[in-house]
């Protein structure tokens, strides 16, 4: 392992963090608010910064160790380095700052205040922003405006892209992540300019556009999206479901003017789910809460989008809905977006697979001497895809589980403990209970944060990049 | 002729064997002494021993006088080599090349301007797939030839007891002009008869039918007295002897027109590559001589097509498939004996790779004027279509009055991209394409010859 490199480009990622502070920065200073909290950070960030000056010596190779390592260690440091501004602010404490930062980087969205109202607004914007950046990943950024990183800047990309096989667009990796941010970036503008057309103020607008294209879920409302009209909210939707689409397919679609693309299985079957499930919702909201058509599919399309690209934005309270539908919801949240997304869960790629597999184990059973490989658009999937994506799904509901066994030890009751789980390592923020979607996670203890916070980074980073780190073959390397 | 054959494989063995027939004269090139010692007791041909790339050798092969150099040997790139030194050792000379791969054979414009723009390709797979496909639209024929792409077939089709053309005369039959059916040959007692109206209907006779495209099979089938059911083919099941290249590319056109195709291969290696290449289908391993695999996969409406790599193989499963109670069995040989043989078995159908090639070989030994000839019954039966030439005998002529020699039918007419049926009454014209069918040991060949072709 090359640590003296680790550092150097922890270091560089610390600066580019403080660099990013400055909008937060420039917000207060035009809103008359106190910048203090933005000055202190950024003065803490700089200093971080500054050993980029002590390890000039460094050798610039990097292993898929090292990668890993910036990776687990970068999302360490992004996490308590973005949250000092909460607590410079006196807003929250340490833990309750690394939990929120956590849970924004990792587009969770599940936050530990009571009332966001409160909050001055460039506090409320640094949280959007920390959600945007994380989105479409703070390393990935790196990568993509710091152009020497792309030495080792795949094994970064690797661990941090989500999804079971990393297709890079164009050669260069570099060149990759800047399309990728691009597109991203793109796709917020247009966000933005469709909430500001349908009636929201300009600075509100950003602040939910970049929590809607990053499927986070951080409003400044403490009514969620609920405080806007009708058609903010199904323009919410649809940006959600973009986000939630792979952004290989939106490279592919408008900058190739590929339309293959609508052939895709994974994107077929995204959509498929979503309206099934979104209509089937509907339908029985109109039943048995007697809400008119256009109110039940708006709940119906919008909770379900929602869930399902793990965004956690509510327009209604469904912890009053049938018991049914919020177990319907809590299995969307396992499904999640599609793999290179910016949405949270197994991704809909990994059940795909894991279906064709279980479809292949069929036929060989029917008919031994059959030959069957299972297949993905027509290929077939190479044996250590499909290993990888059915064991994360079988680590997934153990991480799960175990953080469950956590949560009950330290009070919380079983519908409470297993939702919040769950929404952690989905990266969806709200789940049933007492964490609904409109309560929030402030009345957990300490430690129940703390493991949360941990599981929210590990969901984001399809968790072997994190559950390595706590293996001693990582670190004596053999 | 002078032609000079590169290659004793199992193709150029066949190819020597019909040129001499057809009085060419013919030298071999082959590096093996016992291919060649073999090759002399069956064929009058002189034989060089030695490898393509010695010039002394091709000289004494007397390469500057050859009119046709065929590179038959087992490796596609050796015979697209000794093609491109054609065009200096013997530039008057045509060529042809045997090529395997499907990407030389379909790519083909990637060799235009190139020397190879004027070789034939001989592609005894490819013809032979594309014949499986016909034979695959055509139920009940067990043999199939096609010209002009597929526009024109000639199909066999065996006369089941109960036809009602049984006992009837053949210019008795009631003829209704629109759906028209003519018949080309027939084959009895391994006697090939081309019919005249004199002619009586036996049971077991085999009728060969030209069909033309765009017309519906339904009226040679009441012709024949077969049941129209055959015809629906959708319910049809196929199962694949062998996981080849033709096996792979026929499976590949049939999920192409939405079948699902069982392809049963030997070699585990070769099952994952069909398991890669293939989408629809199913890929079983195992070996379809085996009774226990074959009953699993084998009912009514299943096709069984043999195209394993040995035709011992593929006669034995096919013979196999049909006992085992399959709707029909297709299969796939190049050996002469075993064609009257597999109707008696019980075989459906089946291709004969080599000879499609040496129809191809055949089209181009003759004069200019035809266009494409075609073997059928093991080589008994000859189709040749011929574009009539302003100054050939027949034009102008009114077929009855003719005076077409015994013995030669005129299968069919193709008149400003038109297929038609002649009758006694249709008259040629200049540049019209007939296709002719006569026994290949017609004693009147030179009488056909001074009246089709053009005068010189």
């Amino acid at each position: 392992m090359n640590l003296l490199m680790n550092v150097r480009v922890l270091s560089l990622l610390a600066a580019l963090l403080t660099l990013c502070q400055v909008t937060a920065l420039v917000v207060a200073l035009v809103l008359g608010e106190n910048p203090g909290p933005f000055l202190g950070s950024m003065l803490t960030g700089a200093v971080v910064a500054s050993l980029y000056f002590l390890t000039g010596s460094a050798k610039p190779e990097l292993h898929a160790r090292d990668g890993i390592l910036i990776v687990g260690l970068g999302w360490a440091m992004a996490t308590v380095l973005a949250g000092l501004p909460f607590v410079y602010g006196g807003w929250m404490g340490w833990i309750d700052s690394w939990f929120e930062t956590a849970s924004g980087f990792t587009t969770t969205g599940a936050s530990i205040l009571r009332d966001v109202e409160v909050l001055p607004k460039s506090q409320l914007f640094w949280r959007s922003e920390i959600q945007w950046l994380g989105g479409m990943g703070i390393l990935l950024l790196a990568i993509a405006i710091l152009p020497f990183l792309g030495v080792g800047g795949m094994e970064i990309m690797k661990a941090e892209v989500p999804g079971p096989t990393k297709d890079r667009l164009v050669p260069r990796v570099a060149t990759t992540a800047r399309i990728l941010w691009v597109l991203y970036a793109g796709l917020t503008v247009v966000n933005i300019m469709a909430f500001m057309g349908s009636g929201m103020d300009f600075l509100e607008a950003i602040d939910h556009a970049f929590t809607t294209t990053a499927t986070g879920g951080y409003s400044t409302r403490n009514a969620s999206l609920a405080a806007f009209s009708p058609t903010i909210q199904w323009w919410c939707i649809f940006f959600m479901f973009m986000a939630g689409a792979n952004f290989l397919l939106h490279y592919r679609l408008f900058m190739r003017r590929d339309w293959g693309i609508f052939k895709d299985p994974e994107l077929r079957t995204y959509f498929g789910i979503t309206v099934i499930v979104s209509v089937f919702t509907g339908v029985v909201l109109m039943l048995m809460q007697d809400k008119g058509l256009e109110l039940a599919m708006r709940h119906a399309f919008f909770n379900v989008v929602s869930i399902l690209t793990t965004t956690g934005y509510a327009n209604d309270d469904f912890a009053q809905w049938p018991m049914f539908l919020q177990v319907i919801l809590l299995n969307l949240m396992v499904i999640g977006g599609m793999a290179g997304s910016t949405a949270g869960g197994v991704k809909i790629i990994r059940l795909v697979m894991v279906w064709e597999l279980f479809l292949t184990i069929l036929d060989r059973l029917m008919m031994p001497r059959r030959i069957a490989r299972p297949k993905y658009a027509g290929v077939i999937i190479p044996p250590e895809v499909m290993e990888g994506s059915l064991i994360l799904v079988v680590v997934f509901l153990l991480v799960m589980l175990l953080s469950v066994i956590v949560l009950t030890a330290v009070g919380l009751d079983f519908t409470t403990a297993f939702s919040a789980s769950l929404a952690c390592i989905a990266n969806v923020g709200p789940g049933i209970a007492k964490v609904g979607p409109l309560e929030n996670y402030a009345f957990i203890p300490d430690a129940g944060k703390l493991l949360l916070t941990i599981t929210m980074i590990a969901g984001r980073l399809e968790l072997f990049t994190v559950l390595i780190l706590f293996f001693p073959r990582f670190w004596k390397g053999e | 002729m002078n032609i000079i054959i590169i290659g004793i494989t199992p193709i150029g063995e066949i190819l020597a064997k019909y040129l001499v027939e057809e009085g060419h004269d013919i030298h071999v090139v082959d590096p093996n002494p016992e291919s060649i010692t073999q090759l002399l007791t069956q064929v009058d041909v002189r034989a060089l021993q030695g490898d393509v790339s010695d010039l002394a050798i091709l000289h004494e092969a007397h390469i500057h006088s050859a009119d046709l150099v065929m590179a038959v040997t087992n490796s596609d790139t050796r015979n697209i080599v000794t093609a491109l030194g054609l065009h200096s050792l013997a530039p008057n000379a045509k060529a042809a090349i045997w090529v395997r791969d499907e990407q030389f054979t379909t790519n083909t414009h990637i060799w235009n301007g190139s020397q190879l723009d004027r070789a034939i390709l001989i592609t005894p797979e490819r013809n032979a797939l594309n014949l499986v496909m016909d034979l695959l639209e055509i139920p009940m024929a067990f043999e199939v030839t096609s010209f002009l792409e597929g526009q024109i077939h000639i199909a066999g089709f065996r006369l089941l007891d109960d036809s009602p053309l049984i006992g009837k005369q053949l210019k008795k039959i009631d003829k209704n002009q629109d759906n028209r059916t003519l018949v080309a040959a027939v084959e009895r007692d391994n006697e090939t008869i081309v019919p005249d109206g004199e002619f009586v209907f036996q049971s077991r006779d085999r009728l060969y039918l030209p069909l033309l495209a765009g017309r519906e099979l339904s009226s040679a089938f009441a012709f024949l007295g077969l049941e129209q059911s055959h015809l629906r083919m959708h319910k049809t099941r196929h199962l694949i002897g062998g996981g080849g290249r033709m096996a792979l590319h026929l499976a590949m056109k049939l999920e192409q027109q939405g079948f699902k195709p069982t392809l049963v291969e030997k070699d585990r290696q070769r099952c994952e590559v069909l398991v890669a290449r293939l989408t629809q289908s199913r890929i079983l391993q195992g070996d379809v001589t085996d009774p226990a695999l074959l009953q699993e996969l084998i009912d009514p409406s299943t096709t069984y097509i043999a195209l394993t790599g040995n035709q011992e193989i593929n006669f034995m499963s096919s013979v196999l498939a049909r006992r085992l109670g399959s709707g029909r069995s297709i299969t796939m040989f190049d050996n002469e004996g075993y064609i009257a043989l597999s109707a008696f078995m019980g075989i459906d159908a089946a291709v004969h790779p080599n000879f499609t090639a040496i129809g191809q070989i055949m089209g181009l030994l003759r004069p200019c004027d035809v266009q494409e000839a075609q073997l059928m019954l093991g080589g008994k039966l000859e189709a040749v279509l011929i574009r009539l030439a302003d100054t050939a005998p027949l034009v102008g002529k009114i077929l009855h009055q003719a005076d077409m020699p015994k013995g030669v039918i005129v299968a069919a007419l193709v008149r400003d991209g038109q297929l038609l049926l002649p009758d006694g009454n249709t008259q040629f014209k200049a540049e019209d394409q007939i296709l002719l069918v006569s026994s290949r040991q017609n004693k009147s060949k030179r009488k056909i010859r001074q009246l089709v072709l053009a005068e010189r």
